[in-house]
């Protein structure tokens, strides 16, 4: 019994519920019987994989669903063995190099030249490429990416590369230029409160208009999201109700809690006490640009007019910083400590004004 | 050795040596008084061959006192002199044999009347002791004199043997002790025929002995004070005509100090004494037979202060004390300690008396020309009641008797100890010419020490010089294969090391372990063959070449012309053994321990850390000997001599500050002197004292009180406070980052955020200069991250703790938050197949609707909802463990988990409902493995750590492994086909659920 956000995906190109001329497009590539390495890209819950297995099984059949999972073992040129884990169907292989850590340069280079170097035995009747899946490609390392180039360029004859991608912006321009890039935009709110009342239709259940619309602004239009979410209410309150209350995840409440702790009180005690806090976000994994929009809207929320401009300045100053240091927490607090010496101030200096 | 001479004489050495034996040991407790009964027998010999003599020095007049002693000087002036040695021969023998039945018959009797003679026994001995001191004194001469006139090397020998054959006889009339010097001085001049008679064990035995004395002579220490007295200006010539011996050491002045003094104002300095001397001078540990001699000729004795004053008096100059009185005594006194007090308030009058005519003895000494011992006292005594003269002669008549003979040999000790200490005082002056000869070494290496004894810090029973010395002594002895020794408990605390064949010398450098190991070899006579780290020393090298070496004999005694010849003894010096790695010296360390083990020769390793772990198998077969870094006063007084000797004024406080700056390294001292002495300006040192507290290190808790408390920053220069930083770079920016809040600096309050803020920023920025260092190697930039990381946020908020000092949380943060990323992979990879969204996704969105479709059904309905959640496990593929860690990423603060409130039966219920019904996937046996391995992983480390450079036995153990894990997981792999999405139709195997669940412990 599975979740519904995995029991309703669509398995096939035709039967995508938005960015239908788009799938139409896929569908025209693939019974052209060849094409280049693709790159999709888009936000986190917009359909990104789902599209490429729908690809996989326009291209081979559904051969492709029939996946299992594969370990395996790498060894890095300082002699320490890597574990990675594989999923794929005869057709295909899909890895996360970035698994790896700092050593995904040598997943790169062996997995995909082993897959790609072996050819087809008997090409009738089949593609004569596979495809190789490769995920979060943005967070792979510059070697990596480097390494990743020129084996895209060198067994194109063997294998198609699919690339995964949130952002663009942290893939080289190199391997940009060698992929057609397919953007898949998040979902719009109509679209999104089709397809949840569609869900909720197919699991004999209706949706209230309302309740699906709030749901679809609450998960930032994230489909994953707002699907999970229609299934948690549904657990809590099984006929819906058009005003019933969203459960917000453990994570936001969170955050939106530290950053009220800000507001409340500004001395270096409390910031002690916000930087237990953010540790702990930190090590639920929630990662620190995250931490830090969510930190900048619920603070630019809560303070004046005349600070908002400076604090969004702070954010993005110590935001940038935290890209290029090393240990995240250093810079989120020293936006807090600075957030703090601003507001106090502003307190400080509105506590004169009013007594004059 | 009384065995020896009549070896030399007769063939049956042997068997006549086993009939003196006994009287031998005996001899040893009556020692000096037998002497005196011997003089009067043998005083009418001496005095035939006195007559013999056509003309004699004043030296030579008392060397008749033994009639042995005028062999020298026969020598030399004719034939029937030589002649006359020749006959002489065949008396030693005789005479020895009468002495040994005179004791024997002697003694029992004179044991009785001991406690009697009581009262008179003190004075019989002092005047044995005089007497002694007179025979010394005339032995001593000789050696002296004869020393100088032959080469060096032979007469020292020489004299070393003597010595310690007098030592050994002790006990035998004076006579027959210079008789057998006389013969050895014979034989000395042909070795052959010495080495022939004499079997190796006894002249190895000798030469330790003398090894021995030699070295006790030679750890005399400097003048105590050096420097420490002012040297009047005197007028020229102020001493002229005056005649000087110098005898111990003084208190301030180098003898060559001394003797530079002396001849600056016109004096003359000579070795010996005559009947010229007009003063002699008088040290510390002075020779005793110099004394005896100055008493004997009534020479007027001084000490340094006198002689000092002396010059101020005769130079009319103001005296500045006047204790010239009192003190000669006390110094004359203080080397004898062992003799009761009687004797010394005794003596000192006395003396007070022959300073007060110093004319007169040289005439009475005349008159005593050919006179023996026996008028020498009286002669000496002038004022002296005759009856004690009578005292005197009665009981050297029956002086057999009641001599207490601790006494008796603590005096002859003291003897022998004096009579070295005149002829070595040479040589060490000798030596020190050398010093001053040769300009252009390094001051490092001029200074060297040339004996044990002036080894730093290393004086003492206990020091390692005097074990490793114990240790290379006893090495032939405790490895000659018959003994079986034990290896002794670590723990034992005076363990002399006779288990091991090899010596580990560790320690700081500059303490002088290489010094020690050269000087020990070389004062026992070994050879010394030395590998240090810029020889090649691989596991080929050692073995061929090495092994080689020592089985082969050294010739070095042939080329140096010294009567050595071939010796067996060498030793192997490893220096820098920690040295040794790398590709060059690939295997040496094991090649090295197994030829400790077969060695036939002594080995001694040298290194720094011990606790190295390229040492730590080295250890194991070494004697342990660790140097530790001497003390600052230990140090300090040596450097203030080499001061001195450089004429180069410096403050010992300024000395003090060097050495501390140095943390205590000799040959850094030295060669910091060697800079200020160059630079000549003391100003120098005045920046040197802030260098030297800078030395320290500390830990990281001090560094953050350093930098954020304001009363340091008083005191500390810019400089400083980004050292602080220094003292540890990796741990010291978290130190601040962690504890910077807990300061309340000392601004206003308002003013207090903006400062955090500023910290902040700065912490911040020092992060990124961090990352830049580590990804980039860019090291040079340390400092900008000291400005940033830790100056710079002391500086804003510089004022006192308000908390305590915490260690820095971001270490435990840091590794939970990557062990939690670690099971987010896991869950991550286990549900691939079914979701779709990336690590993060499920993560953020996935885990807790996971967890809640998982653990709902279980709450709500208790056994019922099993079925249900482990549909769920299943659908995602997840494994029974996977659901503890979804609970604990979707753990929060504050939030209860959502297990709790799940009864244990359910649980109970849900695991083995797992069990029967999941098939395993793929990476179950790698999860247990995983887990496993996790747990060795320590044991595993430490293993590779103990083989230290040896890759491949790492990696043997490695394979092996990896062949286990992966016959592991095909066992499994036949028994479960690999399972695809669609086949995971149930399975029962009992064998299989076994296998989770040990994967789940």
């Amino acid at each position: 019994m599975a979740l519904w956000v995995d029991k309703h995906r669509p398995r096939e190109l035709s039967k995508l519920d938005y960015h239908k001329e788009q799938a139409q497009h896929l569908i025209n590539l693939s019974q052209q019987g060849d094409f280049p390495h693709l790159m999709f890209y888009g936000p986190s819950g917009a359909g990104k994989k789902t599209r490429i297995m729908c690809l996989l099984r326009e291209l081979y059949g559904t051969g492709v669903e029939r996946l299992r999972n594969e370990t395996m073992t790498f060894t890095t040129p300082s002699n320490r063995k890597i574990e990675i884990m594989t999923v794929g169907s005869n057709y295909h292989l899909e890895v996360n190099p970035s698994d790896a850590g700092i050593h995904d340069r040598v997943v790169v280079v062996d997995l995909v030249k082993h897959v790609a170097q072996t050819h087809q035995l008997d090409p009738t009747g089949q593609r004569e490429f596979k495809v190789i899946v490769l995920s979060e490609v943005d967070e792979l390392t510059k070697d990596a990416q480097h390494a990743l180039r020129r084996t895209m360029e060198k067994y194109v004859a063997t294998c198609r590369i699919i690339l995964c991608v949130n952002s663009t912006s942290r893939v080289i321009p190199a391997i940009r230029s060698r992929c057609l890039g397919i953007r898949v935009a998040a979902p719009t709110i109509d679209e999104i409160v089709g397809i949840l009342s569609a869900t909720c239709k197919k699991e004999s259940l209706t949706l209230p208009n309302e309740l699906a619309v709030q749901i679809a602004h609450k998960s930032e239009r994230n489909l994953r999201r707002a699907i999970l979410m229609v299934e948690a209410c549904k657990v809590q309150q099984c006929p819906f109700t058009s005003n019933q209350s969203i459960a917000d995840l453990d994570w936001q409440v969170f955050l939106k809690e530290t950053a009220n702790q800000i507001i409340l009180e500004q001395s270096p005690a409390k910031l002690e006490k916000v930087r237990e806090r953010l540790y702990e976000l930190l090590s639920q994994g929630v990662p620190p640009d995250v931490i830090f929009k969510g930190l900048v809207e619920n603070l630019v929320r809560n303070c004046d007019i005349t600070i908002k401009a400076e604090t969004v300045k702070l954010a993005c100053l110590y935001e940038h910083r935290m890209q290029q240091g090393n240990k995240h927490i250093f810079h989120l607090e020293a936006f807090v400590a600075n957030f703090m010496a601003v507001y106090k101030k502003f307190m400080n200096d509105a506590l004169m004004l009013d007594e004059f | 050795m009384s065995r020896d001479i009549r070896s030399f004489f007769t063939v049956n050495a042997k068997k006549s040596s086993t009939v003196t034996e006994p009287p031998k040991q005996q001899q040893k407790k009556k020692a000096v008084i037998i002497s005196s009964d011997e003089d009067e027998d043998q005083s009418p010999k001496k005095n035939k061959k006195s007559t013999n003599i056509p003309s004699s020095s004043n030296k030579r007049r008392i060397v008749y006192s033994d009639d042995e002693d005028n062999t020298p000087s026969k020598k030399k002036p004719n034939l029937s002199k030589s002649v006359k040695v020749e006959d002489r021969k065949d008396q030693p023998k005789l005479k020895l044999v009468e002495d040994v039945t005179d004791v024997f018959g002697d003694k029992p009797i004179k044991r009785f009347e001991k406690p009697v003679l009581s009262k008179t026994m003190t004075e019989k001995e002092i005047n044995d002791h005089f007497m002694d001191d007179f025979d010394i004194s005339a032995v001593a001469d000789f050696d002296v004199g004869s020393v100088e006139s032959k080469t060096n090397e032979v007469a020292k020998e020489v004299k070393d043997e003597d010595q310690m054959d007098v030592s050994v006889i002790e006990g035998t009339p004076n006579v027959s002790k210079s008789k057998k010097q006389s013969d050895k001085r014979k034989s000395a001049k042909n070795p052959s025929l010495d080495s022939s008679v004499l079997s190796d064990e006894d002249r190895q035995e000798r030469k330790r002995h003398a090894a021995i004395l030699y070295q006790q002579f030679k750890n005399r220490s400097g003048p105590l004070h050096h420097g420490s007295k002012e040297v009047p200006e005197g007028k020229p010539n102020c001493l002229n005509g005056l005649v000087f011996v110098l005898t111990g050491v003084f208190d301030s002045l180098e003898r060559d100090e001394a003797a530079d003094i002396i001849k600056k104002y016109g004096g003359k300095v000579t070795t010996s004494l005559s009947k010229n001397t007009s003063y002699i001078v008088v040290g510390e540990e002075a020779g005793l037979a110099k004394l005896a001699k100055a008493d004997q000729l009534h020479t007027k004795r001084l000490t340094e202060d006198d002689l000092l004053n002396l010059i101020r008096t005769k130079s009319g100059l103001p005296s500045r004390e006047n204790h010239s009185k009192n003190t000669p005594s006390e110094r004359k006194d203080s080397p004898r300690k062992q003799l009761d007090s009687k004797s010394q308030t005794r003596d000192s009058p006395k003396k007070v008396k022959e300073e007060n005519k110093p004319k007169e003895i040289p005439k009475k000494v005349k008159e005593d020309d050919k006179t023996l011992q026996k008028n020498v006292p009286s002669s000496e005594m002038p004022k002296e009641s005759s009856s004690k003269i009578k005292v005197d002669n009665k009981n050297q008549k029956k002086e057999q008797s009641g001599a207490e003979s601790t006494k008796a040999i603590l005096n002859k000790s003291v003897k022998f100890e004096k009579s070295e200490d005149i002829s070595f005082d040479r040589k060490l002056s000798e030596h020190e010419q050398n010093i001053a000869s040769v300009d252009n070494q390094a001051w490092v290496d001029k200074y060297k020490p040339t004996n044990v004894k002036q080894i730093i810090g290393q004086q003492g029973a206990g020091s390692n010089v005097a074990k490793l010395q114990n240790w290379l002594n006893k090495w032939y002895s405790n490895h000659d294969g018959k003994k079986k020794l034990q290896k002794p408990n670590p723990w034992a605390k005076n363990d002399d090391g006779s288990y091991y064949k090899a010596a580990l010398l560790s320690g700081p450098p500059g303490v002088g372990k290489t010094t020690t190991a050269t000087l020990v070899c070389l004062e026992l006579g070994f050879d010394t063959v030395e590998f240090n780290a810029s020889d090649t020393r691989s596991k080929r090298l050692l073995k061929e070449e090495v092994s080689e070496l020592l089985s082969n004999k050294s010739l070095a005694g042939y080329f140096h012309g010294s009567n050595v010849g071939t010796t067996k003894k060498h030793v192997l010096l490893m220096d820098e053994v920690d040295g040794m790695g790398g590709n060059e010296d690939r295997g040496g360390m094991q090649e090295l321990i197994s030829l400790i083990k077969e060695s036939s020769i002594p080995i001694i390793c040298m290194c720094n850390d011990r606790n190295h772990p390229k040492i730590r198998s080295l250890v194991n077969y070494c004697y342990d000997l660790r140097f530790s870094r001497p003390r600052l006063e230990q140090i300090r007084g040596a450097m203030l001599s080499i001061c001195f000797k450089e004429q180069f004024k410096m403050p010992s406080s300024a000395i003090d500050e060097i050495i501390s700056a140095t943390n205590n390294d000799i040959r850094q001292t030295i060669n910091h002197l060697t800079l200020m002495s160059a630079n000549n300006s003391i100003a120098l040192t005045q920046t040197k004292q802030d260098t030297a507290k800078k030395d320290m290190k500390l830990g990281p808790w001090d560094v953050v009180r350093k930098v954020f408390s304001a009363e340091e920053h008083k005191t500390m220069s810019l400089a400083d406070k980004s050292d602080l930083f220094f003292n540890d770079y990796s741990m010291g920016p978290l130190f601040v980052q962690q504890n910077y809040l807990i300061v309340a600096p000392k601004v206003p309050k308002a003013k207090v955020p903006e400062h955090v803020a500023l910290a902040a920023n700065s912490l911040s920025l020092g992060d990124l200069v961090e990352n830049r260092i580590r990804s980039k190697n860019a090291w040079s930039m340390l400092p900008l991250q000291a400005m940033y990381s830790s100056v710079l946020p002391g500086e804003y908020m510089a004022g006192s703790f308000i908390g305590q000092i915490n260690f820095p949380g971001w270490l435990g943060k840091n590794s939970k938050s990557n062990k939690r990323k670690r099971l987010a992979q896991e869950i991550h990879d286990h549900t691939r197949i079914r979701t779709s969204g990336s690590r993060l996704s499920i993560r953020m969105d996935y885990a807790p609707y996971l967890i809640e479709k998982i653990t709902k059904p279980l709450r709500d309905r208790g056994v019922d909802g099993v079925e249900e959640a482990l549909s769920v496990l299943k659908e995602y593929r997840l494994l029974r463990e996977d659901i503890d860690s979804l609970i604990e990423l979707t753990s929060w603060p504050g939030k209860k988990n959502p297990m709790d409130a799940i009864e244990g039966r359910v649980k109970a219920a849900l695991t083995r409902a797992y069990n029967k019904e999941v098939t395993p996937y793929t990476y179950t046996a790698s999860a247990a493995i995983k887990k496993k391995r996790s747990e060795k992983s320590t044991d595993e480390f430490d293993d590779e750590y103990g083989i230290g450079d040896e890759v491949t036995g790492v990696d043997a153990s490695d394979e092996e492994e990896n062949e286990s894990l992966e016959s592991d997981v095909l066992i499994k792999a036949k028994k479960k086909p690999v399972s695809t999405k669609r086949s995971d139709a149930p399975s029962t195997s009992k064998k299989t659920g076994n296998s989770s669940r040990k994967a789940k412990k």
